[in-house]
């Protein structure tokens, strides 16, 4: 594969010297090689359709400034602003969006010296190559991520990672997100719906533009959504709503995702009908491939990686209270990492030593 | 004149020490402990091998590097001709003159070791291996036609590499894949800075992308391809991702905020350089009393690591006494003098944490040494009524690793033995036809130089296979 990746580099060699503005010389024998090294990121040039679309992408990583490394590079392709601390990236990369799961995520490390973060994948379009991710900019890695504009690209790129959501293959199944949650439960509706399975979401957020992925979920099947101060939709909590939807019977499954306390309240609740919930845990988490060990999590008593053994798993085993307390682990820092950001390193540094 | 030293003059050098970091700076560095032999007591040291007829040194390698010669080269000050020799030899001396135990493997077989002290073969493999790399000409050109056959390997650590490198020199082409985003599995996220510096592990992967092996990284064989996969793309794989996944104590309080395994704790530290947080932006818990479960190299490691992160108090807690730990004495050496405190013969029972949920404490039982158990070694038991507090507000647990069945699972076909290792032939190649396997997902966790002599043997078996396929 890689190998006709190199071909036609070499093949369009003046097109593409051209493009990245490399005239006086011919290409570095290394440059090419990195060119076609990362199939992940360039056998995916292949794939997509026309010459024109190739252009358009490799100016874009011309533009990022970095043009050595493009082809390990992966491109933001559309950014959008979903909410005021809520945005989605479509980021190339075509291997990933071929094969992904719903409920399997991605690790990303922007570049050097960066976080590796994980996210869950929350669309894709296999021929686009593309995939979404939705990000809340919560820290300074984040908020990094989410200032990319098309046209940059994320340095590094795995995946998918985790197990894929466990299906229901008939009946109804009811989809509770909160906040940015709703992105996570948005793929999973998604298969859900295709395999005819009756889909219905509840969707919350504190008020009218902090809720998300509305649209796309109207698509797949009924949405109540509920808001904090009731700008926009029910008034309440999605655990009131959905409530009333397992008092009204007939719910085989129900999938939440969203904030810790909102998930723990969701398994609470469907305990109570013995209902079977999925939840998806986001603890802190640094290979993604089982090797650190420090995204365990309790789940009926049993220690489990979330990264290998989940991210999903049943709500109704997991120990909330632990997971909350560990993702309080670094919180200091955070704020320590963002100061640093800001320029005041110093006071980053003192907080780190004292 | 070197080269015409008689016996009883060669007999007649000391063994030279390591110039090392005065152990007071160092243990608030990252920097490199040992420094590196000067040319004058490379050349000195290499005047007290005897050249044996019979050669010992070498039936103590697990790569089977030709020890007397290279050090016969060096000695005559043919140092260029040393350095081809023993890269011939071993695909990545710069690193084993670093990390392996040769005071178990070489240098415990050499003669000289019995009179007085053995040749510093490790040292010398650093001093000519370093001089090969700030000396390095433009890359050969491969002199074997390429084969057109195409092989995968995964797993970019210490095995792969070396059948990497291997495969390439015989004409195949090669592709690694490694599942972080830096080339170089455990001598990049594992082995400190202090004990190995990135750079050179760098280095030795350039010289190996210049060989023609290609790397790509941030694929995760299992989830970004499949085994069966690669076997498609591919005439043979080699299977060499390491044993990846952290055993923990199985006792209460483990998952309170603080505790951490060897493997997260040296990831943070060492491949997403969290000691220079907040300049890069992954953090790590720098504990004031942190205490290590374990007695390996991994848990020296993490001390040593504590200590450098600016510990008041770091120590080491392990069940057996001094003569059991399974660390490198150099490792365990270097530890004591950077002021690191060992715990013997106790036994961890539960972590203890505070009201907030963070650790506290480590409560232990005292052990005595009993029968050996079936390894051997003498079985530690509890001393009933001896359970003690150690104050601390890390815990790091290095009590070993298991093989990570992500790749596994993905392929049923491949048979594993009751702990999840591969099981190989004595070719290692697996129950798969042209599915080759080796390191630490076949021997459970080992040595760096152990997984380098199952990527070399393992590179000379995927040639034969190939060579084979060929012809039929």
């Amino acid at each position: 594969m890689s190998e006709e990746i190199r071909m036609f580099f070499v093949h369009e060699k003046p097109f593409f010297n051209s493009l990245i503005g490399v005239e006086d010389r011919t290409l570095s024998r290394s440059t090419v090689r990195c060119c076609s090294n990362n199939s992940a990121g360039l056998e995916s040039l292949l794939t997509l359709e026309g010459l024109m679309r190739h252009r358009a992408i490799a100016t874009m990583l011309d533009r990022s400034g970095r043009i050595q490394l493009c082809a390990e590079m992966h491109a933001i392709l559309a950014r959008r602003q979903l909410s005021p601390n809520v945005t989605r990236l479509d980021v190339l990369a075509p291997r990933i969006a071929q094969i992904r799961q719903p409920g399997q995520f991605v690790i990303v490390r922007l570049q050097e010296n960066a976080e590796r973060i994980p996210l869950t994948i929350a669309d894709a379009d296999a021929n686009a190559g593309s995939i979404a991710l939705v990000i809340q900019s919560v820290g300074k890695s984040t908020r990094e991520l989410v200032a990319l504009k098309p046209g940059e690209s994320i340095s590094d790129l795995v995946g998918p990672l985790g197990h894929p959501t466990e299906m229901i293959e008939s009946g109804a199944a009811l989809c509770v997100g909160g906040g940015v949650g709703t992105a996570v439960v948005h793929p999973i509706a998604q298969a859900l719906a295709r395999r005819g399975v009756r889909v219905a979401s509840i969707i919350g957020g504190r008020s009218r533009e902090w809720v998300v992925f509305e649209e796309e979920l109207r698509r797949l099947g009924p949405v109540e959504v509920c808001t904090d101060d009731g700008s926009y939709g029910r008034k309440g909590f999605v655990t009131d709503a959905a409530r009333q939807t397992l008092d009204a019977g007939g719910i085989d499954i129900v999938y939440a995702v969203g904030p810790v306390p909102m998930m723990r309240a969701m398994a609470n609740l469907t305990r109570s009908f013995g209902v079977r919930t999925i939840v998806s845990l986001n603890p802190v988490m640094i290979d993604g491939t089982g090797m650190c060990g420090g995204c365990r999590v309790s789940v009926g008593n049993e220690t489990r990686f979330a990264c290998v053994d989940g991210p999903e798993f049943d709500g109704h085993q997991v120990n909330f209270d632990e997971l909350m307390d560990r993702l309080s682990m670094y919180r200091e820092f955070e704020q320590q990492s963002i100061a640093c950001a800001d320029g005041d390193c110093r006071l980053g540094q003192r907080a780190s030593s004292s | 004149m070197p080269g015409k030293l008689t016996t009883q003059q060669r007999l007649r050098i000391r063994r030279q020490n390591m110039p090392e970091q005065d152990s007071a700076r160092r243990a608030a560095n990252f920097e490199e402990v040992n420094l590196g032999f000067s040319e004058q007591l490379a050349l000195l040291e290499a005047d007290r091998c005897l050249q044996c007829k019979n050669p010992r040194c070498v039936t103590g390698c697990p790569v089977g590097v030709n020890i007397p010669r290279f050090i016969d080269l060096l000695a005559k000050g043919k140092i260029s001709q040393a350095a081809q020799s023993l890269l011939c030899d071993n695909a990545l001396p710069s690193i084993t003159g670093r990390v392996c135990p040769q005071e178990t493997q070489c240098e415990v077989e050499c003669v000289r070791g019995a009179k007085s002290q053995p040749v510093a073969i490790g040292y010398l493999e650093r001093y000519v291996a370093d001089w090969a790399r700030a000396h390095r000409g433009p890359p050969a050109t491969t002199t074997t036609p390429p084969t057109g056959k195409r092989v995968a390997v995964v797993g970019s650590g210490p095995a792969g590499l070396t059948a990497a490198g291997d495969l390439a020199r015989r004409g195949h082409a090669v592709t690694v894949y490694e599942a972080l985003h830096k080339p170089g599995g455990v001598l990049v996220y594992g082995i400190p800075e202090f004990r190995l510096p990135k750079k050179i592990v760098a280095q030795e992967v350039r010289r190996l992308e210049e060989a023609g092996v290609k790397i790509e990284c941030n694929v995760v064989v299992g989830r970004t391809y499949t085994l069966p996969e690669l076997r498609e793309r591919f005439d043979a794989v080699f299977i060499a991702n390491g044993a990846g996944l952290p055993v923990f104590m199985r006792v209460p309080g483990e998952n309170l905020k603080g505790v951490y395994s060897a493997n997260e704790y040296l990831t943070r530290v060492n491949l997403m350089a969290a000691y220079q947080f907040p300049r890069t932006d992954t953090p790590i818990l720098r504990g004031q009393r942190v205490a290590v479960v374990g007695g390996g190299n991994v848990a020296m490691d993490s001390v040593r690591t504590a200590k450098r992160l600016g510990a008041e108090s770091a120590a080491i807690v392990y069940r057996r006494t001094r003569n059991e730990l399974p660390a490198r004495t150099e490792e365990v050496k270097h530890a004591e003098e950077e002021g690191v405190q060992f715990h013997f013969l106790a036994a961890p029972m539960e972590v203890v944490g505070n009201d907030k949920r963070w650790v506290s404490g480590l409560r232990c039982l005292r052990m005595k040494l009993g029968a050996p158990d079936p390894s051997g070694r003498a079985k530690p038991e509890p001393i009933p009524g001896s359970e003690f507090l150690l104050p601390c507000d890390v815990v790091v647990v290095a009590v070993g690793t298991r093989a990570n069945p992500l790749l596994t699972s993905t392929c049923p076909e491949l048979k594993l033995n009751r702990q999840g290792n591969v099981l190989v032939d004595d070719n290692g190649m697996t129950s798969l036809p042209g599915v080759f396997a080796g390191g630490d997902i076949v021997r459970g966790a080992a040595t760096v130089i152990l997984a380098m002599g199952d990527g070399k043997r393992a590179a000379r078996a995927i040639d034969d296979y190939l060579n084979k396929s060929t012809t039929i």
